[in-house]
């Protein structure tokens, strides 16, 4: 009953998706409010019907309603309802669903609250939201339907991928759904200035939120993503170079160049091109990370040919591309800007170089993740790119990166004078070469991780200077009314230039997931097998295997090796890795045991338990890696900074159009 | 020259410059999937050559020797030529006769593929039921 109502609301959602599209562009047109007005009546209503439509699907997961295919094939009778309601995303029709929720929710959010202040463009935001709206919803409806029915039905379903039953993955796919879907607000403005050539900079200052509120969620659901493979995967490990990982990594990379180079031509009205550029790249890059992980295309190409979902979403992905660059190409002349003038040593020169360095790292990881794909689906050549070429070409773009990060926080805009760089920067720079000399040659670690590290170093001194100078300094200037402010508490100070604070500490968030990432160097790896009472050394920790056990937790059997940690004489955990037997999977899962500390984490995951009593263990020691999941903390409280501050230019234009 | 065509070109110039970087790295860095049969019939050939093979574990072929971790098994694709596998380290998850494996490493000369690197083929897709849809295509393609 439930899911009836659940499949006519996506059906009904097409027409008001149709007419939506349809009213919205007639209206522009014809320049009738009331149109555009109904259009936007049709964006709220589509909203409630796949709302709707959402919870029908969550209903019968929570009430194990089997006759549905995709719950039969994604759930199971003895799974927690906690993990039944997140199993609506654990599979690719599920996660469509949830792609459309959210983009309607934020269609719905964006004809309410610019309804107003951006009315001339906004029919063309609805048009273009509108669009990709209604190319999910075929898919919701045809080929990817997720309330289709199986007879005869089944009395039990399939069950949850236990790999998926862990909290990480409860939190890790929407966050990553939260981020793509969210950079089509800016897409979708982006295309509307480009239809109405109003081509000032009120998209970019509209959707700044936005694009910050995207790149945050992107950023989170990769750190979880990380966090998840770390305790799921049992390698010890937490990023890969999978084509998984990278589908989201390459929208992040161009989506950091998108937020550095909206700020020069906020500031300095140049790279309006290079914007849009961005901006399409990002939100294509975006529906490629979705088709990436969703189509099965990474199983096999040929197997990917028989699912019309594929080719369906690289139609979409080639249309996209084709429209917006079209688009852009038609209103090049009115984008072309006036250079304005600046100083090799600037500011926006940083950001233009910056630009260059994570859209050459998009570029490489698009590679790398794509070729191996054409070569099987083209030439039918099975070839794997690995690792290696990942690291040999992004370990050197990341320490340029950096190296500028910690740069442009000394470079003013326009131009910064060479004795002011030379006072700013002599000191650390004396630091930062001591440091590599003397982890280069006395400590003779790789040279990566000299440079990496030295670059982390010399960043993460100027951001923490440039984090106290700016509060220390004595001028405030306020910025409503663009007096100077005196005398304010230190707290006052944090928080007033909220923007620039909010950059301070997300990059120190990132200094911070670099020192974790410098980490890696030193990490140590070992397999070992043990009788019961035996100890095994490794690191600085002794080991020793007491005897095996057996424990229910939640819907799972485990089977555990209880070892004794000891660090010198002292005993300093009880670690318990497991293999956890599922009821409704044939194979049993490994469930690594951590012993967590600031400087380092000693990883066991159980590998085998074998006939004559003994066990097989794969150990790890993993320096410093919970800086990684540490700078999770300084991006959030740098994006509450950040977010809460309002464009100046945006609150000033009805003062501005008064007066003139 | 005028402005679009200048782009153009300086953009092509820059794509090329990229592609011909990375197809020098990555030649280094490619590893080709072979074939047991491949390696077999031409097994000189990759005693100093880094390959991928794949093919599915043998039925009664697997030794496990828990003191000093040694796994010694044998993969075939065909049911024709058998392919001798040494490796050094832990059971990988979901390891087992009839599964489909990748090995990465070379050619040792007694006709024995040290594997540096042991990966058991799993489906991206999150269904469970895929394990034993392919376990059953597996001893399928064995019985052949």
């Amino acid at each position: 009953m439930f899911v009836d109502i659940g499949y006519y609301c996506l059906l009904a959602a097409i027409v008001l998706t149709l007419h939506s599209i349809i009213a919205s562009l007639a209206g522009a047109g014809r320049n009738s409010l009331n149109l555009i007005k109904s259009a936007r009546f049709s964006v709220v209503g589509s909203f409630i019907l796949i709302a709707v439509s959402y919870l029908a699907l969550s209903y019968a997961f929570a009430v194990d309603d089997f006759s549905v295919r995709f719950v039969a094939d994604h759930s199971s009778t003895d799974l927690p309802m906690f993990y039944k309601l997140t199993a609506v995303w654990g599979g690719m029709e599920g996660s469509l669903l949830f792609w459309e929720a959210v983009l309607v929710m934020f269609s719905g959010i964006v004809v309410l609250r610019y309804s107003k202040s951006n009315k001339d463009i906004l029919p063309f935001v609805i048009f273009t939201l509108g669009v990709i709206s209604l190319f999910l919803l075929f898919l919701l409806i045809g080929w990817s339907n997720p309330f289709a029915r199986v007879f005869p039905v089944p009395l039990e379903g399939r069950g949850l991928n236990p790999l998926l039953q862990n909290p990480g993955m409860v939190f890790h796919p929407p966050s990553l759904y939260l981020g793509y879907v969210g950079y089509s607000v800016p897409f979708a403005f982006a295309m509307a200035a480009l239809i109405k050539g109003k081509l000032n900079n009120e998209w970019i200052l509209t959707t700044r939120r936005w694009s910050l509120f995207s790149w945050f969620f992107l950023t989170a659901g990769m750190l979880l993503g990380g966090e998840w493979a770390y305790m799921e995967l049992g390698w010890g490990g937490y990023w890969a170079w999978d084509p998984v990982e990278n589908a989201s990594l390459m929208p992040w990379l161009t989506g950091t160049a998108f937020l550095h180079s909206v700020i020069v031509q906020e500031k300095r009205n140049s790279l309006k091109i290079w914007n849009m550029l961005l901006i399409i790249g990002t939100f294509t890059l975006s529906i490629l990370g979705t088709f990436i992980t969703r189509s099965g295309v990474l199983n096999s190409v040929h197997a990917f040919s028989k699912s019309p979902i594929g080719p369906a979403f690289l139609v979409f992905i080639a249309f996209i591309m084709v429209v917006a660059h079209g688009l852009l190409f038609y209103r090049q002349a009115i984008l072309s800007s006036k250079a304005q003038k600046a100083g090799i040593l600037s500011r926006e020169n940083s950001f233009l170089l910056n630009n260059i360095f994570f859209v050459g790292m998009a570029f490489t990881v698009l590679y790398g993740t794509i070729f191996p794909l054409l070569a099987e689906g083209l030439a039918d050549k099975k070839i794997s790119i690995q690792a290696p070429f990942f690291n040999s070409i992004m370990t050197p773009l990341a320490i340029l990166t950096v190296f500028l990060l910690g740069m442009s926080q000394v470079l003013g805009w326009k131009k910064t004078s060479m004795d002011m760089l030379k006072k700013n920067t002599w000191v650390v720079t004396l630091l930062t070469l001591i440091f590599m000399v003397v982890s280069g040659f006395i400590e003779a670690v790789p040279w990566q991780m000299t440079f990496l590290g030295g670059m982390t170093f010399f960043a993460g001194y100027l951001v923490i200077r440039e984090f106290f100078f700016s509060i220390l300094k004595k001028k405030h200037i306020d910025p409503k009314t663009q007096s100077e402010k005196k005398s304010l508490t230190f707290f006052k100070k944090v928080w007033t230039d909220r923007r620039r604070r909010g950059g301070i500490v997300i990059h120190f968030g990132m200094i911070v997931f670099l020192v974790g990432v410098c980490g890696n160097f030193f990490a140590q790896e070992t397999s070992f097998s043990a009788y019961p009472g035996e100890t095994t050394a490794f690191g600085d920790y002794s080991m020793t295997f007491k005897h095996t056990m057996q424990f229910q937790e939640l819907n799972a059997k485990r089977v555990a090796a209880r070892f004794e940690i000891k660090k010198g004489d002292r005993v300093i955990n009880t670690l318990l890795p497991a293999k956890a037997y599922y009821p409704t999977s044939p194979e049993p899962m490994t469930e690594v045991a951590i012993h967590r500390s600031v400087a380092e984490d000693l990883y066991l995951s159980l590998s085998t338990i074998n006939k004559d009593g003994s066990v097989t263990v794969n150990a790890y020691i993993n320096p410093l890696i919970n800086f990684v999941w540490a700078s999770m903390l300084f991006v959030t409280i740098g994006m509450v900074f950040s977010i809460s501050h309002k464009s100046l230019q945006l609150k000033k234009k009805p003062i501005s159009t008064r007066v003139s | 020259m005028n402005k679009p065509l200048k782009y153009i070109l300086g953009g092509a110039l820059v794509i090329a410059v990229a592609i011909a970087v990375f197809t020098s790295i990555s030649s280094e860095n490619l590893t080709y999937y072979h074939t047991p049969g491949e390696v077999l019939s031409n097994p000189d050939k990759f005693q100093k050559e880094k390959i991928r093979v794949m093919g599915l574990v043998v039925k009664d072929s697997v030794e496990w020797e828990p003191k000093g971790t040694k796994l010694n098994f044998r993969i075939t694709e065909d049911s024709k030529q058998f392919l001798n596998v040494s490796y050094v380290g832990a059971k990988p998850d979901m390891f087992k006769e009839g599964q489909g494996v990748v090995i990465e490493g070379v050619m040792a000369s007694n006709e024995n593929f040290v594997a540096s690197e042991l990966l058991v083929k799993h489906s991206e897709e999150y269904k469970t039921d895929d394990h034993t849809k392919n376990k059953s295509s597996y001893s399928e393609s064995l019985k052949m």
